[in-house]
């Protein structure tokens, strides 16, 4: 008996408390058997046990329950342990929620599809990776880090070398770990266009990587790295286009898929050796052409959707 | 105090409290809402309540209050309150106390009955509560004075084992 006192004591403090209860149960029962005992010598009074009636404590205790939430109460209790243990409970459900919500999300079956309808959706995926879409882009989340694109999209993906973003197109498949680059998916062909880091492109035949700077066309049959001379930036998210030192025939290329317009160059014309510096924002297609044609020697026709280059040259 | 402490008293109370109702105002339904009462106050004083006190004189102290209480809200019980205070100038503490006890005694031996099967049960209480003796009961219940010496046996032993089981 002492020694389980001893050793409770050195458990709880708080076991002052919980020792006078036990203490009473022992006083209650042994009064009980007192009571019992003495029955003969000291009978109860007669009316009273004549009038004594059950009120069924136990139900009684269910509906007093139901009044006063002992539930809760019982829950408080274990919290109220220590600080401690409390901040550490917390941490634990954080961590478990945290791996529930992201495995819940690397086997989620369903995609989510993001469409930008009238203008240009920012898309924030829960990798913390950002996507832009421009007009008419399709993104659908397959999985974690791992989409589809039709349509014109800036990527921008959050590191992380564990784990590749990978991105389908009709074409092949687009890996990187973290980078920032332009993906434009149409049905005859996607190109890649990479500003930061480095980009593998696959096509289930060839594997090429891009690194910043580069950019790669996919169509049907083939995947090919596009050498551009300079540095060309199409950012239709802000509507800049920038050219410092472009060769006429990048440049020509790049304002065809960035106007989305087809662009037509007669195989007669030997490549030239201009180089282009200059800077558009928010320019139309035609002021472009305009200045370009003013700045080099090339000579277009522009038939809706068409553009005809009929002379180049500086 | 933890919710089973509570629960503890609870139980331990409930009857004694409310039969000691009962018997001054006669309302069954009545006095379990008045001891409920009184448990919600106990309840939500709780943590300021002094667990070594005298449990049983704040309970049938808080009961006798909430009967008052109660009685002077409700204008159609007037002359029970008439009765009641009466009652209670007549009465002073130390009686207050013993019959406080006196249920709570009644309520034990009751409460101790459950353990008992029913035919044992009868038998014993036909002999310590209503004070029959045996050869009185064997004749009530159509049995032979022998097997209520057994039943009154068996009665003693299962008490005192489940008394003793619970206490250490």
């Amino acid at each position: 008996m002492s020694l389980i006192k001893k050793i409770v004591q050195k458990i709880s403090p708080d076991i002052h408390e919980e020792m006078n209860v036990v203490e009473s149960w022992k006083n209650e029962y042994n009064e009980q058997i007192k009571a019992l005992s003495n029955l003969h010598t000291e009978p109860l009074d007669e009316e009273k046990v004549k009038a004594f009636k059950d009120f069924n404590p136990d139900k009684a205790w269910t509906s007093f329950e139901a009044r006063v939430d002992t539930g809760s109460e019982n829950v408080n209790h274990k919290f109220r342990l220590a600080p401690l243990v409390r901040w550490a409970a917390v941490f634990v459900f954080v961590a478990v929620a945290g791996i529930v919500w992201q495995n819940y999300l690397r086997i989620s079956p369903e995609s989510i599809v993001h469409q930008a309808k009238e203008e240009a959706l920012n898309v924030y995926l829960p990798d913390k990776s950002n996507v832009t879409l421009d007009v008419g882009a399709v993104l659908t989340e397959n999985n974690f880090r791992k989409v589809s694109v039709t349509g014109r999209a800036f990527f921008e993906v959050a590191k992380n070398p564990e784990d590749t973003f990978e991105i389908k197109t009709t074409h092949g498949k687009v890996q990187v770990l973290g980078t920032s680059f332009f993906v434009s998916a149409f049905d005859t062909k996607s190109e890649v266009h990479v500003l930061e880091g480095k980009v593998a492109l696959d096509n289930g035949k060839v594997k090429i990587f891009l690194t910043a700077g580069q950019k790669a066309v996919m169509n049907k049959d083939t995947m090919y790295k596009v050498d551009l001379t300079g540095s060309i930036i199409a950012d239709w998210r802000s509507n800049v286009l920038h050219f410092n030192n472009a060769s006429l025939s990048d440049v020509l290329k790049t304002v065809a898929d960035y106007f989305q317009i087809d662009l037509i160059m007669p195989e007669n014309i030997k490549p030239d050796d201009c180089t282009i510096k200059t800077r558009f924002v928010d320019a139309k297609l035609e002021d472009v052409l305009k200045e370009i044609s003013l700045i080099t020697k090339m000579k277009y026709t522009l038939n809706q959707n068409q553009l005809i280059v009929t002379k180049m040259g500086c | 105090m933890t919710t089973q402490n509570f629960k503890d008293i609870f139980l331990t109370y409930y009857n004694p409290l409310c039969n000691y109702a009962l018997s001054i105002v006669h309302d069954e339904v009545w006095v379990e809402d008045i001891v409920q009462e009184v448990f919600l106050n106990f309840w939500n004083q709780r943590h300021n309540i002094d667990l070594t006190g005298n449990i049983k004189s704040y309970l049938f102290t808080a009961t006798k209050h909430q009967i008052f209480e109660s009685l002077r809200k409700d204008k159609s019980r007037n002359k029970m309150l008439e009765g009641f205070l009466t009652l209670s100038n007549q009465q002073n503490i130390q009686n207050d106390e013993q019959e406080w006890s006196e249920w709570v005694k009644i309520d034990q031996v009751y409460s101790s009955l459950r353990h008992l099967p029913p035919k044992c049960r009868e038998v014993f209480e036909l002999a310590k509560l209503k004070g029959l003796t045996y050869s009185q009961i064997a004749e009530n219940m159509q049995i032979s004075p022998k097997t209520v010496e057994n039943h009154m046996a068996k009665a003693f032993t299962i008490l005192r084992d489940k008394l003793k089981d619970t206490s250490y």
